[in-house]
């Protein structure tokens, strides 16, 4: 579950991390069939940025890991909570804003992909972000790609969640180069707030035998009952 | 006064008036005409047809595999509803098995369907019925107005539509004036010679137009219906502009009014004709015969004084329902009130209702639990809404797109969106938020497209399924799903040409469209 379930965990400095506010944090998950996945994270910081930004794409899962965007920018892996973090060390304050731009593999991502599927061939998946720093996220994204092939069957859960009378919905359905997605949106995330999505998802296979029974069925229909439409009993 | 024989070929006035024989419960056999037989022949396969190409095809972009399933279901629904291969509520029964069958919905929740408040109130609503027709104040009813108003077919719609605007201010739950006055329908509709079994087209023009009635008028009131109390909740909330009561009467109000005069002249001159010699009622001493029933009805009898009490206490939480909380604490909803006066007509020594007098009509009921599964499921699956949306998007409204072409497109995609929904608060909740985005990106004042938009709610006059009074009217079997169709797509057609007329005078003059 713990590969479904990764968490995003910002810690900032004591002291100026009560005031901190990172504009966006947009990540995209791209799951591959054998259920392994590459992130993407993009995080807008802004100017005078110079605290670690700590995310936990947990280290001990995570491989491959690379960082652009800010020059001179290194990773370190830094405990908390009992568990271990990728921590993105700035080699000096941002003059003005920039983007990080983080990318790693997750091999374990969801290990579920290799087990039976559900009824109609479904697997259930979600994907919850989370925030537990102080620091406010203006706009916490998380789009999980599916692989190529398969399509999201129903949206079971969010968080924002998706009330009858909601007038706007925190998720979409999308195409993200050819392939389906889904993406969670939320604004304003604050300590404890999350960004967080249900949803079931199934291979697509193209129906072959569908068609002909329906073809089969309804010429049988009008062989069967074309004493509907006999000239006699029209004209009766 | 005495009552004249029954002239050759003519039922008697008791023979008419014996609403026994013209049990909702029992489906009575019609003889198809050539073209509903051949829309038959041609509709099952059609609607595998339908099924098959969106079922099969690629997925869309932003639309889940349930969501297409859902539509895929609902078209082939959609169109053996209409041309009726089976019969409706096979279809529903076909729908259902379908949704579960492509994974569009889960089963739980589309055999919870058949427990939906819509459901039990139609169930409720059937019983209350019957009490006015056990007592004979049904009968009793019908015959004053007929007596005044029945001399000719003209005059008896006109009294039904005077009687549905009278009715929808003081009750703004459609399925409860629905149920209130279908009693009257069927025993007027038997005077002039129009059942299930032999529908006429003065059966056909009564039905429909008390449809088009009860729907139609609830637009004329902001209290016409929840939907269009929260379209004016959207509207203040997310375009800060507040419509009062009298603002929603007095634009609207006028535009309902000219519609149902419309409908009333064109049904039986131009949809369903009635030849002159149907335009009376078709009677043994005629009229006369009419009055002297009517007088040897007598005095109301003590059963009748009963069943008044028991409509009136149904009718007085329907009407007092917004005084609910500050009285009781809670607010009662018009299916409880209803199951309240049932209890009470149930009750031994004190109702005066069997179970057996009960005429529910179980078909009507799946029927309904069928088209309410469909359209769930479009609703659940975020089907209707990524409809919706591509509709939008497919009218690609520039920056500088002219106010009046904006106006006409979003009138026209709000009127016909009815198709696709069973519950106009949904559509409410998806629509209107749309319009008020169009509104503010264009830069036009909120109102002037948004007030407009909500004036379409409650004209869900197209199916039997768009609505509750729809579903209760259809089961009397004196029309089918394509002539409510065909009235109801001419109707919403006028009502567009209406809103748009009102939109470049009436509402100009008021101040809720810009000048030129």
């Amino acid at each position: 579950m713990l590969a479904a379930m990764s968490m995003m965990w910002w810690l900032a400095a004591a002291g100026a991390a009560g005031a901190q506010t990172l504009p966006r944090y947009a990540e995209t998950v791209w799951l591959n069939a054998d259920g392994t996945a590459r992130v993407e994270a993009e995080i807008d910081l802004p100017a005078g940025t110079r605290e670690p930004v700590q995310i936990p794409l947990a280290a001990a899962a995570l491989t491959g890991l690379t960082i652009s965007g800010v020059d001179g920018a290194r990773a370190a892996i830094v405990s908390a909570g009992g568990r271990q973090f990728v921590s993105i060390v700035l080699p000096d304050p941002l003059a003005g804003p920039a983007t990080l731009r983080v990318r790693g593999d997750l091999p374990q991502f969801f290990a579920a992909m290799q087990t039976a599927p559900q009824a109609f061939g479904n697997r259930t998946l979600t994907r919850r972000v989370l925030n537990t720093t102080p620091a406010v996220i203006g706009t916490l994204t998380s789009e999980i790609v599916l692989p190529a092939g398969y399509v999201v069957t129903s949206i079971e859960d969010s968080d924002p969640y998706a009330g009858e009378s909601s007038t706007t919905q925190p998720y979409a359905v999308v195409s993200s180069s050819g392939r389906h997605a889904v993406r969670i949106t939320a604004s304003n995330v604050g300590l404890g707030g999350a960004a967080s999505v249900t949803f079931r998802f199934k291979q697509r296979i193209a129906a072959r035998t569908l068609p002909a029974a329906l073809l089969v069925l309804s010429a049988a229909y009008l062989i069967g009952f074309r004493s509907l439409v006999r000239r006699d009993r029209l004209h009766r | 006064m005495t009552t004249t024989a029954p002239a050759a070929g003519l039922a008697s006035i008791d023979e008419l008036l014996d609403l026994d024989k013209q049990k909702l419960s029992v489906v009575a056999a019609k003889t198809p005409t050539r073209t509903e037989r051949w829309m038959a022949y041609l509709g099952f396969p059609l609607g595998l047809a339908a099924f098959g190409v969106l079922f099969c095809m690629p997925t869309p972009e932003g639309l889940t595999a349930a969501g297409q399933a859902a539509v895929a279901s609902f078209a082939l629904a959609l169109i053996w509803w209409i041309t009726e291969p089976v019969p409706t509520y096979v279809t529903s029964l076909a729908l259902m098995t379908l949704l579960v069958f492509t994974d569009a919905w889960s089963q739980d929740k589309i055999l919870g369907v058949l427990g939906l408040d819509v459901i039990w109130l139609n169930v409720m609503a059937f019983i209350l019925s019957a009490i006015l027709i056990r007592t004979n104040l049904a009968k009793r009813m019908a015959l004053h107005l007929l007596v005044r108003f029945g001399r000719h077919a003209g005059t008896t719609l006109l009294a039904f539509i005077l009687v549905q605007l009278a009715l929808a201010p003081l009750i703004p739950a459609t399925a409860a004036r629905a149920v209130m006055t279908l009693p009257l329908m069927l025993v007027v509709a038997a005077i002039y010679q129009s059942s299930a079994a032999r529908p006429t087209n003065f059966g056909r023009n009564l039905m429909l137009q008390n449809l088009l009635g009860i729907n139609i008028f609830s637009s004329g009131f902001m209290t016409g219906s929840t939907a269009n109390l929260l379209a004016v909740g959207f509207i203040l909330t997310m375009g800060g502009h507040r419509v009062y009561y009298s603002d929603w009467m007095l634009a609207n109000l006028p535009v309902a009014i000219v519609a149902m005069a419309f409908a009333w002249w064109v049904g039986p001159r131009l949809l369903f004709r009635i030849a002159e010699a149907d335009a009376q009622p078709r009677l043994p001493g005629g009229i006369d015969t009419l009055e002297a029933q009517l007088g040897r009805l007598g005095a109301l009898t003590f059963n009748e004084r009963k069943g008044i009490a028991i409509f009136a206490l149904v009718i007085f939480l329907w009407v007092t329902d917004r005084f609910h909380t500050t009285w009781f604490g809670f607010g009662i909803d018009p299916v409880m009130a209803a199951m309240l006066g049932v209890v009470v007509a149930f009750f031994p020594r004190v109702g005066l209702l069997s179970w057996n007098d009960a005429d529910i009509p179980w078909h009507l009921m799946i029927f309904s639990a069928g088209a309410y599964a469909g359209g769930l499921s479009l609703d659940q699956s975020g089907a209707a809404r990524w409809v919706v949306q591509k509709v939008f998007d497919a009218l690609r409204f520039g920056q500088h797109a002219d106010f009046w072409v904006v106006y006409v497109l979003v009138i026209a995609v709000n009127m016909y969106s009815h198709f696709f929904f069973t519950s106009k608060t949904m559509r409410t909740i998806i629509m209107i938020p749309f319009v008020i985005g169009i509104a503010q990106h264009l830069g036009f004042p909120v109102i002037s497209l948004a007030l407009p938009a909500a004036f379409t709610i409650d004209w869900v006059i197209g199916l039997p399924i768009s609505a509750k009074p729809n579903l209760i009217l259809f089961t009397t079997g004196q029309y089918s799903v394509l002539d409510n169709l065909k009235y109801g797509f001419l109707m919403t057609t006028v009502g567009i040409v209406l809103l748009i007329v009102a939109g470049v005078t009436w509402f100009r003059f008021l101040g809720i469209t810009p000048g030129f």
